[in-house]
């Protein structure tokens, strides 16, 4: 007998499943203290405007009211961010918090709001980002609107070099709209003091990282806040700010009693985290044998109100442009610009699907012109396991921690050919009919593929700690926050296996600063890989422990000894010698404990997932619809933990994604700076019936840097979806589109101005 | 959310004495999907709240030989569920069905989804002061209108949200109504209004009226009818443009053509060019095309919103097509959307 993986890679249920499915979780809403009092916010009416005064009088002598939070409390000041404090008296978008009520419940809340006479004195504001930068735009922060001052610009080789080398250049713009994950869980905070302590539930994607927020704001020591994260109703990346949670906890202060404060659904839509909104110019330079020479790609991101994740985005934004195409010159340039528009943040796949949208639009767009076909054109370009061609400038020591932009370094692994002839053989492609007319005759059908590469797996330090007790349950304590991802449930199998205890015998804490270990925010697909390296660093490292006390136990040489599922197996026999409790009880002490912190990645490789994917659409002449009909996602995310998730995380990000593509669109009217559609009603986030058939392939590459061989899997699989999406549109009915969501209307009026002509028909 | 009085009368008469009381603070709550939505979204703030569910007289689904009719208080899952309704009025299944999701269908009531206000962006958001919440301006006619009115629109743009209410026309449905004088019937195409006298309301009721029922007479033989609604997405959305169209033949000739129009117009618009373009014609001889073309010819798009002039001709030489198919006898899939 040998040891062998007995929890990773099988579909373990996902931890905490049952408790969500059956309403038993308890999410931050659900929290409830005693005396808890209840907060409402006041939002500014008007997109950008200075508060001259807020008159609390009415509003405090309302029974039942407790307490009122303004600008003008000097507490209020406390910075959050370089270009956020916790109230401010600027308002800067439509929803903006200008001032905050706590009452006994929330209807009383709702009315002393109604109570508090606020003096605006309105200014000139900008909604649409090439505006904002004009000379006389009005200024939204001091620094002036173009965030960061300058353009980020990132450029290997001479793209002028390149377009003078191409036989043809074809340029394009392309547009994505904002749009909002829409979480089912609204935002939600409720703090409580007891002395100068400050406990504050909150949802959450890293408890550390809001804590040591929230610690600077309130002018607290940090050992003073606990921040404790409840199960999260979902996260996408976006519920990453805390100014809801200073809030009630100056209004807690001021009332002496807890205070809860919980987003409406309008509220989380127009004063939570969208995706930025993106123009993006791209210029491709190819010669005629297909090889690329040039990719020049200009980006003009919205950031809205605050920089929130914004410089994060905007990079991420030109990952594909640089990376997914073998290309000598590559240059990118972008304007990260401030509005009087919602806050946009991180949105699951970051700037990533704004970018892989154009580029892979523009790829098709460059492949027919040369007569290539799409998947053709792909596999003779797309970056090999040897990287980009080129020297390295980085110090050879560091650790290739973002996405390069110069060559010379390889991949660790690099499963994107796989997945692009995978995906191909699932949806057919070869040898795929024409898209013959079809009965009744106003449907059309197309097929269309888009690559993606993504940056995910190492992030920043991570700690785990292991532990196992005398009864011989184990203890995972990780910083990572369970978002719904399952990123608990992996963990706890590789806990199992690295330490050969039993999955169920291991509990996680998590989650809270009291308790959890420091860990980065669970953002950037990280968890897993990252995470991961710190839990199986402690989990072995407990091991050896525990080797040590069952080769005293039983008189064997350590190096015969090894656990496998609970059990404990001498090599040298077929049959196991005891229980890993056994040796537990046997402990010296109550308990051992072993703790691994890791920087995770490598200075010679750079880690990526991939991904290729494959729509088939079928489009309605007569009304403009489009459904999806069959998908296919092939996805290069290294050794996969556990399928069944890992499944759910590809068929959640394709569905979200499919709104980007098709329906959703967060619209600010220009006129009055309003959010005019925040609701589940006129967002239109796909419903059920607008999923496809969903075919999910893994190209398992074992990443040798990964845990157990796993990269990363939480955003990709929203990354290419909506350029599959439209070009699968433009092989149905001839038309390209180059700005999402592509509605009805975008449809008819395409096909109004172009008679339709199906691209493939004789 | 400010505090209201729920009140549950016993009878409709009960309900029409609570409305006079105090006729501008009072609401009345049937399904609720749509007032309680107003209440939350701050656009009315209501004393009283008056509920209908409790009220058997507005429960009756009753389908006779003579005419069928069906109470203003069953639910539209009821109205999309019940076989005989199907049997004799398809296209009231096809349009039920057509509304929102289960769970809203389950508690939406037929008389609250022909009494419903505007879904436009800028009417239900409470910052802006529309026309159709007592002030002067529609933001629609210059802001986001993709949505909004290519036809009788003016001074609002709104178009109206009922499925049910195009269906019904085009069945020749009438409407019953109780208030202070009693019970009034009225076709229901007279029922909706969007003049000028009245912006609150799209409908004619009077102060402490309520609808009670809907009649529907038997369909002439040789009757097909159809509903057809496009949206933006597969579920829970309202129409960008629906039809419901109804023929019937007398000796292969067109003997009467309802080609009604929803999401389209402030009120449920009858295309009345189309129809006199196919009554009267033998049946073999119609220019679907030519009607369809006619159904908008009086279209006028504004910024956003052109696409809906060719949506609904494309929907309206659907729906005509499909009930040729299906009064030559053939099965259709033109009522696929």
């Amino acid at each position: 007998m040998k040891e062998a993986l007995t929890a990773v890679g099988r579909s373990l249920p996902r931890a905490g499943l049952a408790a969500k499915v059956t309403g038993e979780a308890r999410y931050t809403a659900d929290v409830k203290l005693p005396g808890m009092l209840h907060a409402r916010l006041l939002r500014s009416p008007h997109p950008h405007a200075e508060i001259i005064s807020v008159d609390t009088a009415a509003a405090l002598a309302l029974p039942g009211v407790h307490a009122v939070l303004t600008p003008f409390d000097p507490e209020a000041a406390g910075r959050l961010a370089p270009d956020m404090t916790i109230l401010s008296k600027r308002a800067r978008f439509v929803g903006d918090e200008v001032a905050a009520v706590a009452a006994d419940d929330d209807s009383l809340a709702e009315h002393a709001l109604q109570l508090l006479r606020v003096q605006y004195r309105p200014l000139p504001f900008e909604t649409d980002p090439q505006e904002a930068l004009r000379p006389e735009a009005a200024r939204i922060h001091p620094g002036g609107n173009l965030c960061g001052g300058a353009p980020m610009l990132l450029e290997r080789g001479s793209v002028e070099r390149g377009f003078a080398e191409a036989d043809l250049v074809l340029e394009e713009t392309y547009k994505v709209p904002c749009h909002s994950a829409a979480a089912l869980e609204p935002r939600a905070a409720l703090a409580r003091w007891d002395g100068d302590g400050l406990t504050l539930w909150k949802t959450s994607r890293g408890v550390h990282q809001d804590r040591s927020t929230l610690a600077h704001a309130l002018g607290l020591p940090i050992d003073s806040v606990r921040v404790v994260a409840p199960p999260l109703g979902a996260g996408f990346g976006n519920k990453d700010e805390s100014r809801g949670a200073a809030i009630a906890a100056l209004l807690s202060r001021k009332a002496q009693r807890p205070v809860r404060l919980d987003y409406s659904r309008h509220e989380e839509f127009v004063a939570g985290r969208v995706r930025h909104s993106a123009v993006i110019r791209l210029a491709m330079g190819v010669k005629n044998d297909g090889a690329i020479t040039a990719i020049d790609n200009s980006t003009l991101m919205n950031t809205g109100a605050y920089l929130a994740s914004g410089p994060g985005v905007l990079r991420r934004a030109a990952q594909g442009s640089l990376y997914l195409y073998r290309c000598p010159n590559v240059r990118y340039q972008g304007l990260l610009v401030y509005t009087n528009a919602p806050v946009a943040g991180s949105y699951r796949g970051l700037g990533a699907p704004q970018g892989h949208f154009a580029l892979e639009v523009h790829v098709d767009r460059v492949a027919e012109a040369l007569g290539i076909d799409p998947l053709e054109f792909r596999l003779m370009n797309h970056v090999g396991p040897e990287g980009q061609e080129g020297r390295r400038r980085s110090p050879r020591h560091e650790i290739v921690d973002t996405q390069p932009v110069e060559g010379g370094i390889p991949f660790s692994s690099n499963g994107l050919r796989e997945c692009l002839e995978r995906g191909a053989e699932a949806i057919q492609w070869r040898g795929r009919p024409a898209s013959n007319p079809l009965r009744p005759p106003a449907l059309r059908r197309g097929t269309g593929v888009a690559a993606c590469i993504y940056r995910g797996g190492p992030g920043r330090e991570s700690t785990a700690r292991v532990a196992i007790h005398r009864s011989g349950r184990v203890t995972l304590a990780t910083g990572v926050i369970e978002v719904g991802q399952g990123a608990h449930t992996v963990l706890t199998q590789m806990t199992a296996d690295a330490l050969g205890c039993r999955y169920e015998d291991v509990d996680v804490v998590s989650g809270d600063t009291a308790t959890a270990p420091e860990a980065p925010i669970t953002a950037g697909s990280t968890a897993t890989f990252s995470s991961g390296l710190a839990t199986v660093k402690a989990a072995a490292k407990l091991r050896g422990s525990l080797l040590d006390v069952a080769s005293t136990l039983f008189e064997l040489p350590r190096d015969r000894i090894y656990f496998n599922r609970g059990l404990v197996f001498s090599k040298d026999r077929p049959t196991e010698l005891a229980a890993l409790s056994d040796v537990a009880a046997q402990m010296p002490r109550g308990s051992l404990e072993a703790e691994a912190t890791v920087t995770p990645g490598s200075p010679d490789y750079i880690v990526n997932s991939f991904a290729a994917h494959f729509a088939e659409v079928e489009v309605n002449l007569n009304t403009g619809g489009v459904r999806v009909l069959r998908y296919v996602a092939a996805h290069d995310s290294g050794k996969i933990i556990n399928p069944a998730t890992a499944v759910n995380q590809v068929e959640g990000g394709v569905s979200q994604a499919l709104g980007l593509a098709l329906t959703e669109e967060l619209v600010t009217d220009p006129g009055s700076g309003v959010t005019l559609n925040g609701s589940f009603l006129e967002h239109k986030s796909p419903g059920i019936a607008a999923y496809p058939h969903l075919q999910t392939i893994f190209v398992e590459t074992e990443d040798p840097l990964g845990p157990f061989g796993a990269k990363a899997l939480g955003e990709p699989p929203t990354v290419p979806v909506a350029a599959a999406v439209v070009n699968a549109l433009y092989d149905a009915i001839g038309i390209r589109f180059a700005q999402l969501p592509v509605t009805p209307d975008k449809v008819l009026d395409a096909l109004a101005e172009a008679s339709p002509r199906p691209r493939r028909d004789p | 959310m400010i505090p209201f009085e729920y009140v549950r009368p016993d009878s409709i008469s009960g309900a029409v004495s609570l409305l006079l009381e105090d006729p501008e603070g009072t609401s009345l709550i049937a399904g609720g999907t749509d007032i309680l939505s107003e209440v939350k979204d701050g656009l009315k703030r209501p004393r009283r709240l008056v509920a209908l569910d409790g009220l058997a007289e507005l429960r009756s689904l009753d389908v006779g030989n003579g005419s069928t009719r069906l109470g203003a208080g069953l639910t539209l899952a009821e109205l999309s569920t019940n076989p005989r309704l199907e049997r004799g009025y398809p296209i009231l299944t096809q349009a039920a069905r057509s509304v929102a999701t289960p769970q809203v269908r389950n508690v939406a009531t037929l008389g609250g989804n022909l009494c419903q206000r505007p879904r436009c962006w800028y009417y239900r958001d409470r910052l802006f002061p529309c026309y159709k919440k007592g002030g002067s301006v529609c933001y629609g006619a210059t802001g986001h209108n993709r949505y909004l009115a290519i036809l009788g629109g003016g001074p609002s743009f709104m178009v109206h949200p009922s499925d049910m209410a195009p269906a019904l026309i085009a069945v020749d449905a009438r409407l019953e109504a109780f208030g202070p004088n009693g019970f009034r019937t009225m076709p229901l195409e007279d029922f909706f209004d969007h003049g000028q006298s009245r912006p609150l309301q799209e409908h004619v009721l009077g102060s402490g009226e309520l609808v009670t029922a809907i009649f529907l007479p038997s369909p002439p033989p040789d009757t097909r009818s159809v509903y057809l609604k496009a949206r933006e997405r597969a579920d829970h959305d309202f129409a960008l443009a629906s039809v419901a169209a109804s023929i019937t033949l007398a000796g292969g000739v067109v003997a009467k053509a309802n080609v009604i129009l929803g999401g389209v117009a402030p009120t449920p618009y009858r295309a009345r060019l189309a129809e006199a373009a196919i009554v009267g014609r033998p049946v073999d001889k119609l220019d679907l095309q030519e009607a369809a073309r006619l159904a908008v010819s009086e279209a006028r798009p504004l910024e956003f919103n052109r696409y809906k002039v060719s949506l609904t001709a494309n929907l309206v030489g659907q729906a005509l097509q499909s009930l040729l198919t299906q009064l030559k006898g053939g099965t259709s899939h033109a009522d696929r959307l």
